[in-house]
């Protein structure tokens, strides 16, 4: 079982994954935003966080993973983006990213993605 | 005072008249010179033969005859001498030479002032003045004769050598001579041999028309056609002679000086009328096509500015022109501002020969022509021009109309000679002139639209790629969050749907969850398929992205996997497919899947289109009728080496594409799959994209009903393949 945390500011993917992630017993917080992703990782310390790129500017996302390998270095992140980008991919693998998603993705891929590096 | 004194005083002015005005007003300073010299010659022989005539004593007499014939002497030798400097102006004997010509006049003047042997005397017979002849009289007549039948003869052959304006000015120049030289020679050297001494003083009258012809050869470059001349005087001679003739006869048959004054004011007072009027319609007659052409020009010069193209404006003004004209060739040549060039544009012949003009010039004026031309600002004739330009440049025979536009010079049109060999006349250089202002004009006015069109096009073309740029990625990041949010929901629900126990439910519910199950299935797929189509064309349309994972391998391994991702999605006949690749195929260097993305997207559509021809025969189509049976889908994939390239050409014979459908087949977006389930309509605008990125082509060739072959050339970068 691992701690998860999703990070978009679209209610409507947060709350899917995290019925769906729930379902296979992992454990699933969530956040809107810079400052409140920024809390959940200070306070806890998820194993897998999944971090969409464009949040409050077009990059956040790249930010609050490079915070967030600053605070947890064993944390693994996956950076989800709706757009192929050649910067975001070479800063994000920079910065220590596991992968760059390309949306639009299913739930499916997100648990195989879990049971690959927390399962 | 003697009449023949007053006659030889006349003509002694005139020709210092004549001399004043080729020596200040010709445009060629040596020509004139040398023409001084002969005209002066023949003033002191005029004044010479009219002191001759006023003079009484003996001693005196015997003077002006020596200074007569000296003069007279000298008049062939100038006339030789003007005949080695035209028509250029240029010297084409020595110094020495020159003097050698000059050699036996000192010769005569000492036989004539110090000797009797060629005059002894002057006498008078019945009031007529006479010379009286030495033993060696004849010297002074052998040398005349020689010297000037030198001098014609040169003149004769230039004329047949020259062409234009100059031959022209040889015929003016023959012309005049001989008619002046054989009345004057009549009456002043032929006659003189029998003693016979009455006509003398005709001489400098006779030998008039001979110098006009020469000094009018001289100073004007632009001469009227001979016809006009010849045609005109020939009216005047004829009008005048009547004018005055009639008068004078009726007075001599009435002799009543009152009926033939009567008649000499009525004709004297219509004449200027009739010859005004006859020369108006001669003229008409004899400048007949000239005026038809130059009214063509005028049109043309109208019509010119409503023309918006440049090369039509061009070519217009080349073929109207010389086809008006009727010219052996003409072209047009035109700067090139962004080069600093002029340009040779519109050749035309009607000859079959064009001259071998450069095809392009620079425009700086280091160019002797453009020089000249600048310089001048009006049409340049040929004859203008000197032997080494006309040389360097190949142009023989024409006339060169430049157009300017204040400073600069937009261009020239060159038109050969006269296809009927006529020469070009002020009256055109005029009309050329309207026409190359005219042209000037619509030239800049095309200019100007044509470079407004482009900054317009340029300006958007590029907003609208830089919008659409933005838009599309903008655009783009959008539709995939919506497509991840459809996903997200549909997943998470058939998930859950997974999980919920319905055993207890009844029929209708479970019925109806299975549907529900069904729909959610669908919206997953089309949204996956969404998505799909907006990575494709982002990916893609940037060709930058590409070639990213550029390594070396064999080309017939990629063709392998894709045909095994073929039958993995369409489950093909195993013997569908057959290969043919060459044995020494290179090894390719290039993006490996993208490669294997063109193979699979072509063979995918292969498959395609034969399922699509197998079920237009089982649906009877026209196009197919009777073929139940005995059709057997196929597809051929050829690979071999050509000349520094590899050509892949993979063929079927499916169902084929109608002519509509190739022209749009590389238009993003467009497809001919029956849903668009089936297809994104980006394959083959994909596979373009991936192709140019290897520097590669793509070429179709389809027939509806027939089939589809694919040619992709791809250039070779690397070793051979060790197979």
């Amino acid at each position: 079982m691992a701690k998860i945390l999703l990070i978009d500011d679209e209610p409507d993917v947060i709350e899917f994954q995290k019925k769906y992630l729930e379902r296979r017993k992992h454990s699933v917080s969530t956040a809107a935003n810079t400052p409140e992703a920024m809390e959940r990782i200070k306070t806890e310390s998820p194993d897998v966080i999944f971090c969409d790129v464009r949040l409050e500017t077009d990059t956040a996302g790249l930010e609050i993973l490079a915070q967030a390998k600053k605070i947890i270095p064993n944390t693994i992140v996956y950076l989800v983006t709706g757009l192929t980008d050649k910067e975001i991919e070479e800063k994000g693998s920079a910065l220590g990213a596991k992968e760059i998603l390309i949306k639009p993705l299913t739930n499916e891929i997100l648990a195989q993605k879990v049971q690959e590096t927390a399962g | 005072m003697d009449f023949r004194v007053i006659n030889l005083y006349i003509m002694t002015v005139v020709y210092v008249v004549l001399w004043l005005l080729v020596y200040f007003k010709g445009e060629d300073k040596a020509l004139s010179k040398v023409f001084s010299i002969f005209i002066i010659n023949m003033a002191i022989w005029s004044f010479g033969l009219a002191m001759f005539y006023k003079s009484l004593e003996p001693k005196e007499q015997l003077f002006w005859t020596d200074i007569v014939y000296v003069a007279g002497s000298l008049i062939p030798s100038a006339f030789l001498l003007f005949s080695f400097v035209f028509p250029d102006g240029r010297f084409k004997i020595s110094r020495i030479q020159q003097f050698f010509i000059f050699m036996p006049n000192v010769i005569l003047a000492v036989l004539f002032f110090f000797t009797p042997i060629i005059v002894k005397g002057v006498e008078s017979v019945n009031g007529v003045k006479g010379f009286i002849y030495g033993q060696g009289h004849l010297i002074w007549d052998l040398h005349f004769i020689a010297i000037f039948g030198w001098a014609f003869w040169r003149f004769i052959r230039m004329y047949r050598e020259q062409a234009g304006i100059i031959k022209l000015r040889l015929k003016y120049i023959l012309l005049g001579t001989s008619t002046g030289v054989i009345l004057a020679g009549a009456t002043n050297v032929v006659m003189p041999w029998f003693n016979r001494f009455e006509f003398l003083w005709l001489g400098p009258p006779l030998t008039l028309t001979w110098l006009i012809c020469v000094s009018y050869a001289i100073f004007r470059y632009r001469l009227i056609d001979i016809n006009l001349v010849l045609t005109r005087t020939g009216l005047f001679v004829l009008v005048y002679s009547i004018v005055l003739g009639i008068p004078f006869g009726v007075g001599y048959a009435t002799k009543s000086w009152f009926v033939s004054t009567g008649i000499a004011a009525l004709l004297a007072s219509a004449g200027p009328f009739v010859y005004q009027y006859l020369k108006r319609r001669s003229d008409e007659l004899l400048l007949k096509d000239q005026r038809r052409y130059q009214n063509i020009l005028r049109q043309l010069s109208a019509t010119m500015i409503l023309i918006k193209d440049m090369d039509r404006l061009l070519k217009l003004i080349v073929y109207r022109v010389a086809k008006a004209i009727k010219v052996e060739f003409a072209c047009i040549y035109i700067a090139d501002m962004n080069q600093n060039k002029l340009l040779l544009k519109f050749p035309y012949t009607t000859k079959g020969f064009f001259p071998d003009f450069p095809k392009e010039m620079d425009i700086t004026c280091s160019c002797e022509l453009c020089a000249y031309i600048k310089k001048k600002r009006k049409p340049v004739f040929s004859e203008e021009l000197s032997d080494e330009m006309k040389k360097k440049f190949s142009f023989r025979s024409g006339i060169i109309i430049p157009s300017f536009v204040r400073e600069r010079l937009l261009g020239f049109l060159i038109l050969g000679p006269k296809v009927s060999s006529g020469v070009y006349t002020p009256d055109d250089a005029i009309a050329f002139e309207v026409l190359a202002n005219q042209a000037a004009m619509a030239i800049e006015n095309t200019e100007f639209i044509q470079e407004s069109q482009k900054t317009q096009a340029q300006l958007f073309a590029a907003e609208r790629m830089s919008s659409m740029g933005a838009m599309a990625g903008g655009m783009s990041h959008q539709i995939n969050n919506r497509f991840h949010a459809i996903l997200m929901a549909t997943s998470d629900t058939l998930d859950s749907l997974q999980f919920l126990n319905i055993d207890s439910c009844s029929q209708e519910i479970k019925d109806y969850l299975k549907e529900a199950r069904y729909a959610l299935e669908r919206i997953a797929e089309n949204a996956k398929h969404g998505g799909k189509i907006v990575n494709d064309f982002l990916n893609f349309s940037q060709p930058d992205r590409l070639q990213k994972q550029a390594k070396e391998f064999k080309l017939t391994e990629t063709l392998e996997r894709a045909i095994e991702m073929t039958r993995i999605k369409t489950s093909f006949p195993q013997d569908t497919i057959e290969k043919v690749i060459a044995d020494d195929l290179p090894l390719f260097h290039g993006d490996f899947v993208l490669i294997q993305d063109v193979f699979f997207n072509l063979i995918d559509n292969a498959i395609d289109a034969i399922k699509r021809r197998e079920q237009a025969i089982q649906e009877k189509h026209v196009a197919f009728e009777g073929a139940e049976g005995a059709y057997k889908g196929r597809i051929k994939v050829t690979m071999r080496q050509d000349n520094g390239t590899i050509i892949i050409q993979i063929a079927d014979n499916g169902i084929g594409m109608n002519d509509e459908a190739k022209k749009k087949m590389f238009v993003p977006f467009f497809t001919t799959k029956a849903t668009a389930a089936k297809g994104t309509g980006l394959g083959l605008f994909v596979i373009e994209k991936i192709i140019t990125a290897h520097k590669g082509k793509i070429k179709i060739d389809s027939e509806y009903g027939q089939g589809t072959s694919f040619i992709i050339t791809l250039p070779i970068t690397q070793k051979k393949e060790e197979a």
